[in-house]
């Protein structure tokens, strides 16, 4: 199991950083990517979080795993993301899955 | 932007620099003091002089003064001897004390004290007691001795206070020197700080206005673009009005592939979208034009908006660079029926005639994110009266708080519904944003339905206590001829 945790908030102007480390878990057996401390995200991060589960859904590997905070929930909703990618409310959660 | 590394680094320097500065202006100013105390020294030297020259006077009198008592016997001569040797005794104490202050080891006024006494006990005193004794040879000799011994003394103190004279003169010039040295050193080191600050400033200023330039450039292009996409008028029918507001981000913010669309189909039926591209600049805005494009290609042949997103998917996915929210609609204006399909996009607000709002959620992923997504569509009933709001997310995250940001656009419609205007969208967007630019992109499309044979009108505050009317209501008749001649 792979963790990559953010914290902040995540905008166009931080994506090049968040596609790097999110990178890191295309390859990984089980992939979470904790977000419980992250506080504001827009579409473009949004959109990161997709193409890693598109890459490695095409590899044929188990869709990430993403921790979500309460201030964030909203946008994941809006989104329809908890139909693609399963949400979690604690890190602990997210590893027994 | 500035570096940020390379205006620490500029700060730095400037801050070495200004201790550099600061330590020049510190020793100038440390000679300069010490100037300031030479001069003292010398004024305590000068005061030794002038109480040396006294004492040799007070010894010449008092010499004169026993002679000439010798030679003639009278008492006037005496007159001067007296005194002298009264004041002689402090005066040799105040040349001590100077002395001492110019520094120690002085033993000649010592000498000088203790040969005037000698000289006073062994010659004046025998000699005006009796002058016969005064005359005789080994009193003169001892006499002269005497006054040769503290003619010496006062040679070398003389010598001794020129020498010190000297050292303090060449010590101020020295002094001088040092802080004509270090003022300049200050002035120089002021002077290149000054250069260097006004040259890093020019050069970031340079930097900004480039940037600044760049930045404006691509986002004049990507306003054209997106001002050429949103141009076209918004249909005009019978028993809907529609109103469409974009404007884009302020400066400091990005420009984005924000987009409306509305089209009218034959039977009655009206193709809208709105969507939103992650990302900004020119390559969103073109971004943006494929996916309308594709929205109303695909939307003229298939009526199903969720195959519409579907096949808008597929196009987007050989992009393959980001991802696209949108909501894409159709009204059938002749069954007062809405189908909605959304691809990650904040859900269309429906305002019923009778002030209850309705979110018209239908969740699927956003556009061009993953490789077989499904996408469903939601139909709902329309009544005279109600208004269909469609909005990007810049109308609700403009605070960065969702939740916020929904409650003021329901309040904002609530709002608008009530007050009667005739541009529904732009009242809605001056509610939230007043007159500050919006920090993101921000689009809304508003479409109002009414009876078709009402001519487009302020929405009147009663119309929400109406009775709901299902459009389909109206004579056909009337409903052709409205069409035909909006059209």
């Amino acid at each position: 199991m792979t963790i990559a945790a953010f914290s902040g908030e995540i905008d166009f102007t931080t994506r090049e950083e968040l596609r790097a480390r999110l990178d890191t878990l295309k390859e990984a057996a089980t992939a979470v990517v904790d977000l419980s401390d992250v506080t504001y995200m827009d579409s473009s991060a949004l959109a990161e979080l997709l193409f890693l589960h598109r890459a490695r859904s095409r590899a044929g590997r188990s869709v990430p795993r993403l921790v979500i905070g309460p201030r964030i929930t909203r946008i994941f909703e809006v989104a329809g993301i908890q139909n693609v990618m399963p949400l979690f409310a604690t890190l602990d959660e997210a590893r027994t899955g | 932007m500035i570096n940020p590394v390379r205006s620490r680094g500029a700060f730095f320097s400037l801050l070495a620099a200004t201790a550099v500065l600061a330590l020049f202006a510190a020793a100038a100013f440390l000679s300069r003091n010490a100037i300031e105390r030479n001069a003292d020294f010398q004024r305590a030297l000068r005061v030794a002089q002038v109480d040396r020259s006294r004492l040799v006077r007070l010894q010449l009198d008092e010499e004169t003064g026993m002679r000439g008592y010798m030679a003639t016997r009278a008492a006037v001569f005496l007159q001067p001897y007296r005194s002298s040797r009264l004041a002689f005794s402090a005066a040799a104490a105040a040349l001590a004390r100077d002395m001492a202050a110019l520094g120690p080891g002085d033993t000649h006024v010592a000498q000088e004290e203790r040969i005037n006494a000698q000289w006073l006990r062994d010659v004046a005193e025998p000699a005006i007691a009796d002058p016969a004794t005064g005359s005789r040879y080994t009193l003169q000799l001892r006499g002269k001795q005497l006054v040769d011994a503290f003619r010496a003394q006062d040679a070398a103190l003389s010598d001794e206070l020129d020498r010190i004279a000297d050292q303090a003169e060449l010590r101020t010039s020295r002094q001088i020197a040092n802080t004509l040295s270090w003022s300049l050193a200050t002035g120089v080191a002021l002077a290149v700080i000054l250069l260097c600050v006004s040259f890093v400033q020019q050069r970031l200023e340079r930097e900004l206005e480039e940037q600044r330039h760049a930045y404006l450039e691509e986002k004049r292009v990507a306003d054209a673009l997106q001002e050429a996409f949103l141009r076209k008028e918004l249909p005009e029918l019978a028993k809907a009005d529609l109103h469409g507001v974009y404007v884009p981000a302020g400066l400091e913010a990005k420009v984005g592939g924000d987009w409306y669309d509305a089209f009218e189909l034959n039977d009655n039926r009206i193709l809208f979208s709105i969507g939103d591209v992650a990302g900004h600049g020119i390559d969103a805005a073109v971004i943006m034009s494929r996916v309308r494009q594709a929205v109303l290609s695909v939307g003229v042949e298939e009526r199903d908006p969720a195959k519409v997103l579907a096949r808008a998917n597929e196009i987007l996915l050989l992009q393959d660079v980001t991802i696209v929210t949108a909501v894409c609609g159709m009204i059938d204006l002749a069954h007062s029926v809405i189908t909605v399909a959304n691809a990650g996009h904040p859900a269309p607000i429906l305002l019923h005639a009778n002030g209850q709002t309705e979110m018209l959620k239908a969740g699927g992923p956003p556009l061009g994110a993953l490789d077989r997504p499904s996408y469903a569509s939601h139909t709902t009933m329309i009544d005279t009266g109600s208004l269909l709001v469609l909005y990007t997310d810049g109308v609700i995250e403009y605070g960065r708080d969702w939740e916020r940001g929904e409650a003021k656009l329901i309040e904002a419609i609530r709002s608008v519904k009530s007050g009667g205007v005739l541009d529904p969208a732009a009242s809605i967007m001056q509610a939230i944003f007043g007159n500050e630019p919006p920090v993101d992109d921000v689009a809304i499309l508003t479409i109002t339905f009414r009876d078709a044979d009402a001519s487009p009108q302020p929405m009147a505050a009663d119309v929400a206590t109406a009775s709901a009317r299902p459009i389909l209501d109206r004579s056909a008749r009337t409903l052709i001829q409205s069409i035909g001649s909006a059209s």
